[in-house]
């Protein structure tokens, strides 16, 4: 279809089509209508003059008729012919017919008997043929065309009487091509004049006929015999009609051509000349459309004129607001000053000049507090209070707000302002309380600072490195900090580490070890605490800490957690399977406690899988949402999971909580035991711990137990329950197996 | 006495009436076309056997010319008999005969003059006039004495003898021209005669 799109993508090629074709169109009409015209008017002439013709050959007819009639009759009256035909004188006949007919050119003469014969100038005597016979003894003088032999005839007979009918006188003349050149001569027109016999339907008499090439009128001959039917056709070849309008209409062609090449021209001009102007405004736009700005040229007064000057002031337009927009987002809408994106571009610009500025990002702390107690546009104007401050301290320097709390600098690493000390100046110095209306605000401030080219291969620009540096400074509570790369780590990694996670969940990298939980009266493992391993592919062992407070953060210890209940869930079956039915302990950290799906989802499973479980959690776990927390906690005390209080003694404790919290276990924390065999303070504390753990109904567990002189002495002192290296190390399931049997064939042989 | 030989004729047939045998009969033919109308100059001829009279007849032997037409439109004749063209009318006539046997031609004679012809044959002999085309008129030559033609009612009587058992009907215009008739036994009743007969070319 590619000349449908030549033809649509030029108005100017459209018009000139257009135009051509109309008026080939209306050519094509008017040499149709001529043509057909001249055709019709020629043939009109042409049947004109064949009547006429026909016409002409009907008075011929005729009048040769009556010619050869009156001839005959001369004869037939001959009273010498008359005694010969009357006494049947053949040789007598024969000479007065031979006579006779040498008189009359082309006329032949011959007599016929009352009984059929026939006698010719000759002296032959025939038969005349039956038909003729018969129209002689019907008809009193027969008169018509004769067909004999392939040959026609026009023939009259009269009858000889001597007194009465002794025979007839015949007289014929051939209807030879002769005859058929006078009668075609006697026509303006040439015509073809035969005479032929018709078979077309009687009553077809003086009609007109059209073959594929010719046209003519035809007109039936009387028949002699009057049974035959013979007619005239006279033809006119239609060439020969339209032949003398053929110049005409020739020329009428060559006119029209020539015609139609001129208004392809003219009309491709004139379309040009029409379609120039939509063609630079359609550039102009083009380019428009593509970035560059080029007005068009206003050379007519007419629409094109009017709407190149609108397209112009468009364009004016556009510029002037493309320019305020630029502006615009160069701006912070709040105070007007200076935005993030106006100091990375004035950064990247310095850079690209080769500078190595310094940036400084200086912070008001606790802004989010201030904001809330002064309100929004008040908070703003403070800002725009500092930004002024900052401003004049460092001579004029543009600040930049980067951010609601931030102020952002570009320095010149040679300057004056630029040096640590010089900062915490500015610091000091732009911390006095601003006035905003009538209310003094205090401003606490710290500054983030970087060099542009310091941080080349960190993973974050040099403004937010600034501003890292500041969230640093911020939390150390120093005036000044700079950017350190190891400080900030590599979020992106800890953010990949957390997929690798995921993908290590459904792959075979993180498994769970057990630390068996050695029942102190019972002598024997009395449950386990499932512990998370995992064996990253490349980084090789990366322990719990190290993911599992990023999980935490970042809330896919969710998944971490499920898996970890299913995975325990399905290791207990197998463990039950080989005879050993014991509880497993998993770790849930605070944020599952708030999370009521999760909840229900861990009860479903239990309950579905008939699974022994026990969730481990920390006294802080329930601080966040005390409330849904312990409501949680007693619905898996309902289902019958165990809950069990991790790590008690580090960190913070509350007692009321502790109060609160329906937990069946406690678990001492490792530190205490490890120091148990230091002194008696620690042994009291624990004994006590114990104590307490026991009347608020709670079985202990000691974590840490390394030696056997430590796990004696909790044995001794009452804990229920000893966890350590002395007992086993966290093993994976296979392995721990084989320490239950081991263990169970010492018991049994002891 | 204009014809002293018809006066003889008739003298002789007197004769022959009375001496002739008593085998003579007389019979009555009704000669009639095919719409019931008489038929005029029908002649009705009966061959003639050895021992038969002499063939003569009462009327004149001759065609008049008059009035620019023949007459009689038939006339009968005797086989040798000298036939009699009188002219009547103011101009001349051309008559001729070119019938088989009996060809003849008068050239041109005028009135009060008379021409005569013998006709040997016994035939037909249709006269015609050269200047004047419609004048036609036929002269039935006979050999036999038995024969007559009909009157405008149709009706000829004839003398003939007993032995006789056919007749032949002519007339120029009829179709055939030559009827033959069978002769009932008994001549009491007249014998009827249908013929087809032609329009007249007159």
């Amino acid at each position: 279809m590619n000349i449908k799109r030549w033809y649509q993508g030029s108005l100017r090629r459209k018009l000139t089509f257009i135009y051509s074709a109309l008026f080939g169109l209306i050519i094509l009409l008017v040499a149709g209508a001529v043509y057909f015209s001249i055709k019709i008017n020629a043939e009109r002439s042409v049947a004109g003059e064949l009547n006429s013709s026909v016409a002409a050959f009907e008075r011929l007819w005729t009048m040769s008729a009556a010619h050869m009639e009156s001839n005959a009759d001369v004869l037939a009256a001959d009273f010498g012919f008359r005694e010969a035909v009357a006494t049947e004188d053949i040789e007598t006949i024969a000479s007065a017919i031979s006579n006779a007919q040498g008189r009359l050119e082309g006329q032949s003469v011959g007599v016929a008997f009352p009984d059929g014969r026939f006698v010719t100038a000759d002296g032959r005597e025939t038969q005349l043929p039956d038909d003729v016979y018969q129209a002689l003894l019907e008809t009193d003088r027969p008169s018509g065309v004769i067909q004999f032999e392939d040959k026609h005839y026009q023939s009259v007979a009269v009858p000889i009487k001597a007194p009465t009918l002794a025979g007839w006188a015949f007289f014929w003349s051939e209807l030879d091509s002769v005859r058929m050149t006078q009668l075609e001569q006697l026509s303006a027109i040439r015509v073809t004049a035969e005479i032929r016999p018709d078979d077309r339907a009687p009553g077809a008499d003086n009609s007109f006929f059209k073959t594929r090439d010719a046209i003519g009128a035809s007109q039936s001959i009387q028949s002699f015999t009057g049974s035959d039917t013979v007619s005239l056709f006279i033809t006119y070849p239609m060439e020969a009609a339209m032949a003398p309008y053929r110049p005409m209409m020739l020329a009428i062609l060559v006119f029209s051509l020539f015609g139609a090449a001129l208004l392809v021209v003219s009309g491709g001009i004139v379309a040009r000349s029409l379609t120039r102007p939509i063609g630079a405004l359609d550039r102009a736009v083009q380019a428009l459309a593509s970035g560059s700005r080029h007005p068009v040229e206003v050379t007519t007064q007419d629409e094109f004129g009017r709407l190149a000057q609108s397209f112009n002031s468009m364009l004016g337009d556009l510029e002037a607001r493309e320019a305020a927009i630029v502006q615009m987002s160069r701006e912070d809408s709040e105070t007007n000053l200076a935005n993030r994106r106006a100091m990375n571009d004035d950064l990247q610009a310095q850079i690209a000049a080769g500078e190595t500025p310094r940036i400084a990002v200086i912070r008001v702390m606790r802004f989010r507090n201030v904001r809330a107690a002064i309100g929004h546009a008040a908070a703003a104007q403070a800002l725009s209070l500092l930004a002024r401050r900052i401003s004049a301290f460092t001579d004029g320097a543009t600040p930049y707000r980067i951010s609601a709390a931030d102020v952002g600098l570009i320095l010149s690493v040679d300057g004056p302002f630029s040096s640590p000390e010089a900062l915490r100046r500015l610091v000091i110095a732009c911390s006095q309380p601003a006035t905003v209306g009538d209310a003094s605000v205090d401003l606490l401030l710290c500054c983030g600072v970087t060099d542009a080219d310091a941080g080349r291969g960190a993973p974050i620009g040099p403004i937010d490195q600034a501003v890292v540096a500041a969230d640093f400074a911020e939390k150390c509570q120093n005036a000044v900090a700079r950017f350190d790369l190891k400080e900030y780590g590599n979020p992106a990694a800890t953010l990949s580490l957390m997929s690798e996670m995921l993908t290590a969940m459904n792959g075979s990298g993180l498994v769970l070890h057990y630390q068996p939980k050695f029942g102190l009266s019972e002598n024997c493992v009395t449950g386990f605490e499932a512990l998370i391993r995992w064996e990253h592919p490349e980084r090789g062992r990366i322990f719990p800490d190290d993911f599992i407070p990023i999980a935490e953060e970042t809330g896919h210890i969710r998944q971490l957690t499920e898996w970890v209940v299913t995975q325990a869930i399905e290791d207990q079956r197998i463990l039950k399977l080989k005879g050993f039915d014991l509880p497993i302990s998993v770790n849930v950290s605070g944020r599952q406690l708030n999370e009521e799906s999760f909840a229900l989802w861990a009860i479903g499973k239990v309950k579905s899988s008939g699974a022994k479980l026990c969730f481990e959690i920390t006294e802080t776990a329930v601080i966040n949402d005390p409330e849904k927390a312990l409501r949680i906690i007693n619905l898996f005390r309902s289902t019958g999971i165990g809950i069990s209080i991790d790590d008690y003694g580090a960190g913070l404790s509350s007692l009321s909580y502790l109060k609160q919290i329906p937990a069946n276990e406690l678990k001492i924390d490792k530190s205490f035991i490890l120091t148990l065999t230091d002194g008696p303070s620690d042994q009291l504390m624990i004994k006590s711990t114990i104590d307490l753990a026991h009347a608020m109904g709670m079985s202990v567990v000691a974590e840490g137990v390394e030696t056997e002189q430590a796990m004696a002495l909790l044995k001794v002192m009452g804990a229920d329950t000893a966890q350590g290296y002395f007992i086993s190390k966290p093993q994976p399931l296979p392995m721990m197996l084989e320490f239950l049997r081991a263990d169970t064939m010492q018991r049994e042989s002891a | 006495m204009k014809n002293p030989s018809k006066m003889l004729t008739a003298l002789a047939t007197f004769l022959c009436v009375l001496i002739g045998p008593a085998t003579a009969e007389k019979a009555t033919f009704m000669v009639s076309d095919a719409s019931g109308n008489p038929v005029k100059d029908a002649v009705v001829m009966v061959a003639a056997e050895p021992g038969a009279p002499p063939v003569t007849f009462s009327w004149p032997l001759e065609m008049k010319q008059e009035n620019l037409t023949f007459a009689p439109y038939v006339l009968i004749v005797p086989a040798g008999a000298d036939v009699k063209f009188p002219n009547f009318d103011k101009v001349r006539h051309h008559v001729y005969s070119f019938s088989k046997g009996n060809k003849f031609e008068l050239k041109l004679y005028g009135k009060d003059e008379s021409r005569s012809v013998k006709l040997e044959k016994a035939g037909i002999a249709a006269i015609g006039c050269n200047i004047h085309d419609t004048m036609v008129a036929y002269i039935r030559v006979v050999d036999t004495p038995y024969a007559a033609k009909t009157g405008a009612d149709g009706k000829v009587v004839l003398d003939l003898p007993t032995s006789a058992k056919i007749a032949t009907v002519w007339h120029p215009d009829a179709l055939p021209t030559e009827t033959k008739v069978i002769l009932p036994a008994a001549r009491t009743v007249p014998v009827p005669v249908t013929l087809k007969i032609k329009k007249h070319e007159h």
